[in-house]
């Protein structure tokens, strides 16, 4: 059952700023300093806002009504609204500078982070009061709120230790303080039910802290001392399972009610498994005759010099290219850097970094490998459908790769020009697609015949 | 005396054979101190064969001989017989001698061979001392070698472990001098910064410039912070907690219940496979678990029934020991009729393979025999379809022939059908042609009829007789002589002939009685036409009514 693709024209867009709004009805992107809304059936532009200075970083509200843009370089905030166009409001931090900034889950507060985060400015667009959050810390995630939008984790460091607060998002009291048992708290996330914050140490030391929404320390887990360690974290949707990739090519799966590892997944040079089915994509170049390179044929361009590519299906054993990092270099590119459950939380994806042009499909029910997909370049991104099991990818090229568990296609992406595919996201219904070039975007619809149906 | 003849006779044969006489007597059997046989050598009888014996003998032994032999006298030189005696005395004591010698050589050797012996063995036992030593020395180095390897090994496993840890360390090092480098960049940021804002005096303090303010997400009022709120965020945070842990026991329970479940299942089950099994495992079971395990077994049966509701530790503990057990109990017997089938089938391996073999045999038989029919069928009917468009080509080809021929035959009468159509058209031009001119010729003729009527009325006087006459006559002879030359000529000829014809024809018709069709209409023509105009039933143009009329008006005036 083929899916029918159809694949937008080529919108300009900026710094890979291009979001969906959370009810899924618009689409906002950046050029330069603008700021375009369209519709994202019918990508007619709804909205033009112009902002003083070059977007750095733009997001949406939670309830789709007010967009902000941040200006890293100016320090500027500005917040753009939907419903009334005239609305505008600027927030200027001066002399302090801006190195983050973020809606709260109410989508009333800005949370700026000033620069070498001396603080964190909680500027709310209801009243004129302004809260300040001090020590905040500056690390890979810091910040983290719960998916209820009820409370935030902030990551503190204070006379060289670590603690983390827990604010109610409603007024921003204070709930709960503690200091962590970590040298040096890399990042906190808190689970899908909201009821269990999970906080690891810096990849010097393998340390995962599991507490609870009040405070108590409800595990901690450490799989081998000295060696690197934990390079990414993620929760299974369903808050079950804790996956953990580290820098020894492994993912540990920990159970939410021991908090023990039950699993644990080895990304092999070698792979040997009967089980698997390991997707090779294959390239075929088309044939170019002498006789056809006509001005007409050249000016459609791309498409001549586009290479078809297939999967083929690989007989085990298979051997997966490694590429051994530098020793000498800081983060080397070695482990598990990428982990993403699908949203029934019955697949997990990863990407080992010394196997860059590999994805690993892992089976959460029998804890074991389920697909592999060689692809001839390094995958740069994938992002599973919110609604269905199946994982669209990219490799920097101009084809965009899908996988289900019934199967695997490459999609050549019809544009004039070729758009090289560096990042995609999934519209919040699954229907569609966002691919993102250096300063391009394309959208991609997808008409689901058949639900979840993909040869 | 029996010797003494033999004696005889042995002498009297001395001459020619060596041995002694006494052939009995020889001196090898005969001890030296039986003197007494020696003595019975010589007697009186046998004396000169004792002589010669005796000097063969001498001269044998290297002496001179006693006596010559041609020499028969009895007298014996008893002086060489002294010597001869003390000769072979002295050859005595030297054989005495050397005998004597000889045995204490022997003896020697003897002690000598003794004592190499005793060498001999002493040797060897001290050589399977040194084998001994020699194995135990081999065994010992084998075993250092082994634990020279096994050291190597480790020292290699060391190795190995100092590299990964120095591995490690160095990515920690890197790690440690990268964020170091990091955060010592921030500091100098920081410390510029500062620098900055030392100097810089105007500091521009963060502010936000809004419209208007908007209100809140969920539309309610914001509120103060107060003790009562916090204790309310606290209450909010337990129940969040709270409710997890419920959700979280409610799905244990149901697991717990469906597993329970699933253990009475099989429970049940197995009790079942066991009952049906009961007489088999009977004999068993006293050599098992003893007598008590069957009603045990009941029990536990009854009990997990009676505390299916109750779900307390010695419930449990009972349902998957009672579990445990029964499973033990049915693997066992599993085990024992496997390795019954595995007897059974040994006996009757061959037999059953060969029955099975014989009927997979019978089986295939009429499988194949059905393959080959659809085999032939099929190609039967490939062969078929291949046939058929062959002969329809042929007969295509047929068929294109008589159309080929068909065609042609239409094609030509087509083009004679067109040839016929082409000419009917000219025919039918020329007739509306000749219709045409008829009709002219008509005009004319009425015209000329006319005018011949007026010159007749007019001729009435002699003078106008003679030209129109002659005019008109000699015009007639040219229409006769037209449609004389046209008669011969056949109907298709047109073009150079039809006119005339109609022309003839016309002529015939209507111009029996005079031909004077064709002539000049006269200027002035006379009121006779008005008179003649009705009489006259021939067609006439409106043009020549016209001309009549004006004739008759130029005549009326």
């Amino acid at each position: 059952m083929l899916t029918k693709m159809n694949f937008s024209e080529v919108f300009k867009q900026s710094n890979q700023l291009c979001k969906v709004s959370p009810d899924g009805k618009y689409l906002a992107t950046c050029v330069q300093y603008r700021l375009v809304v369209r519709d994202v059936s019918t990508l007619q532009i709804l909205q033009l806002y112009t902002c003083l200075d070059q977007i750095s970083h733009m997001d949406w509200s939670s309830d789709s009504l007010f967009i902000l843009c941040a200006m890293y370089k100016r320090g500027l905030v500005q917040v753009w609204s939907i419903e009334q166009p005239d609305w505008h409001c600027k927030i200027d931090e001066g002399s302090i500078g801006l190195v983050s900034s973020r809606w709260s889950p109410d989508g009333r507060h800005i949370l700026n982070a000033t620069e070498f985060h001396l603080r964190v400015t909680v500027w709310t667009l209801c009243t004129k009061a302004v809260s300040y959050i001090k020590y905040p810390k500056a690390c890979q995630k810091g910040i983290d709120f719960s998916r209820d939008g009820c409370y935030m984790a902030l990551a503190e460091r204070r006379d060289c230790k670590d603690y983390v607060s827990v604010f109610v998002c409603e007024d921003w009291h204070l709930l709960r303080h503690f200091e962590t048992e970590t040298q040096d708290l890399a990042g906190l996330e808190w689970s899908p039910n909201g009821c269990v914050l999970a906080v690891w140490d810096s990849c010097l030391e393998y340390k995962v802290l599991l507490y609870s929404l009040d405070g108590r320390l409800l595990s901690a887990y450490s799989a081998y001392d000295w060696s690197l360690g934990v390079k990414s974290v993620t929760w299974s949707p369903s808050s079950q399972f804790l996956a953990i990739g580290s820098y020894d090519e492994k993912v540990r799966i920990l159970n939410h009610i021991t908090w023990k590892k039950i699993a644990q997944f080895d990304h092999v040079a070698s792979i040997n498994s009967t089980k698997a089915v390991v997707y090779k994509e294959v390239e075929k170049r088309t044939a170019v005759c002498s006789d056809d390179l006509s001005l007409h044929n050249i000016t459609i361009g791309s498409t001549l010099f586009n290479t078809q590519s297939k999967y083929e299906i690989c007989p085990s054993p298979v051997q997966i290219p490694v590429v051994k990092p530098d020793p000498d270099r800081a983060n080397p590119k070695i482990g598990v850097s990428s982990l993403a459950f699908s949203s029934d939380s019955r697949y997990l994806a990863t990407k080992n970094d010394n196997m860059a042009s590999v994805v690993w499909l892992w089976d959460m029910q029998k804890m074991s490998l389920v697909a592999v997909l060689e692809q001839t370049s390094a995958v740069r991104c994938f992002q599973w459908d919110p609604r269905r099991p199946r994982l669209a990818l990219c490799t920097g090229n101009t084809k965009l790769y899908l996988w289900s568990p019934a199967g695997c296609v490459s999609v050549q992406v019809p544009t004039e020009g070729g758009l090289q595919v560096q990042s995609l996201s999934w519209h919040c219904s699954g229907d569609s697609l966002i691919l993102l070039g250096k300063e391009q975007l394309c959208l991609c619809y997808m008409d689901q015949e058949d639900k979840s149906r993909l040869t | 005396m029996p010797e003494s003849s033999l004696v005889k006779d042995l002498c009297s044969s001395s001459v020619e054979c060596r041995p002694s006489p006494l052939g009995q007597f020889s001196p090898s059997s005969v001890p030296l101190h039986k003197k007494h046989i020696l003595a019975t050598f010589c007697k009186e009888h046998n004396v000169q064969e004792c002589m010669s014996h005796i000097n063969q003998e001498v001269s044998s032994l290297g002496l001179p001989p006693l006596w010559t032999e041609p020499s028969s006298s009895p007298e014996v030189n008893v002086m060489a017989v002294l010597n001869c005696m003390y000769d072979l005395i002295q050859l005595h004591h030297r054989g005495l001698r050397t005998l004597e010698n000889m045995e204490v050589e022997q003896l020697k050797y003897i002690s000598n061979v003794d004592y190499q012996q005793l060498t001999c063995t002493q040797l060897k036992e001290q050589l399977e001392l040194s084998k001994r030593e020699n194995a135990g020395l081999l065994e010992r180095e084998r075993q250092l070698h082994l634990k020279v390897k096994s050291l190597q090994n480790c020292l290699k496993n060391e190795k190995d472990e100092v590299q990964k840890l120095q591995n490690v360390i160095a990515s920690r090092a890197s790690q440690y001098n990268h964020e170091m480098k990091r955060k010592e960049r921030e500091f100098e940021k920081l410390k510029e910064r500062l620098n900055q804002l030392l100097v810089d005096k105007k500091e521009n303090k963060p502010a936000i410039d809004v419209l208007n303010h908007i209100g809140r997400a969920d539309g309610k009022r914001s509120l103060w912070k107060t003790q009562k709120t916090e204790a309310k965020h606290e209450g909010e945070m337990y129940k969040t907690l709270l409710s997890d842990y419920d959700t979280r026991q409610r799905e244990m329970l149901l697991e717990n219940a469906e597993l329970k479940k699933l253990l009475q299942q099989m429970e049940k089950e197995m009790n079942s496979i066991l009952r049906s099994k009961k007489p088999m495992l009977k004999e068993d079971k006293c050599q098992d678990d003893g007598i008590q395990t069957d009603p045990e077994e009941e029990e536990q049966v009854v009990d997990s029934r009676k505390e299916s509701v109750e779900h307390c530790v010695h419930a449990r503990e009972k349902l998957t020991s009672s579990i445990r057990l029964q499973w033990r109990r049915i693997k066992s017997h599993v085990e024992r009729l496997d390795s019954q089938a595995q007897m059974d089938a040994n006996k009757t391996d061959d037999a059953a393979s060969r029955e099975t073999r014989v009927q997979q045999m019978n089986r295939l038989k009429p499988e194949i025999r059905q393959c080959k029919g659809f085999i032939q069928t099929q190609q039967q009917l490939l062969q078929q379809q291949l046939r058929p468009p062959c002969e329809e080509e042929a007969a295509s080809l047929l068929s294109d022939c008589y159309m080929l021929q068909d065609e042609e035959r239409f094609r030509e009468e087509g083009k004679s059908v067109e040839e016929h159509k082409r000419f009917f058209e000219r025919e039918k031009g020329d007739f509306t042609e000749a219709a045409i001119r008829l009709s002219h010729e008509k005009k004319a003729f009425e015209d000329d009829r006319a005018m011949w009527l007026k010159h007749h009325f007019l001729n009435l006087s002699p003078f106008a007789d003679l030209k129109k006459p002659q005019m008109s006559k000699s015009k007639s002879c040219s229409l006769i002589s037209k449609a004389e030359s046209s008669d011969p000529s056949s109907p298709e000829k047109l073009n150079t002939c039809g006119s005339a014809t109609t022309a003839d024809l016309y002529d015939t018709l209507w111009l029996i009685p005079d031909k004077r069709s064709t002539k000049p209409k006269p200027t002035s023509v006379g009121e006779p036409s008005l008179l003649f105009n009705g009489s006259v039933s021939a067609p006439h143009n409106q043009g020549n009514d016209h001309e009549d009329n004006s004739i008759e008006n130029t005549s009326s005036t």
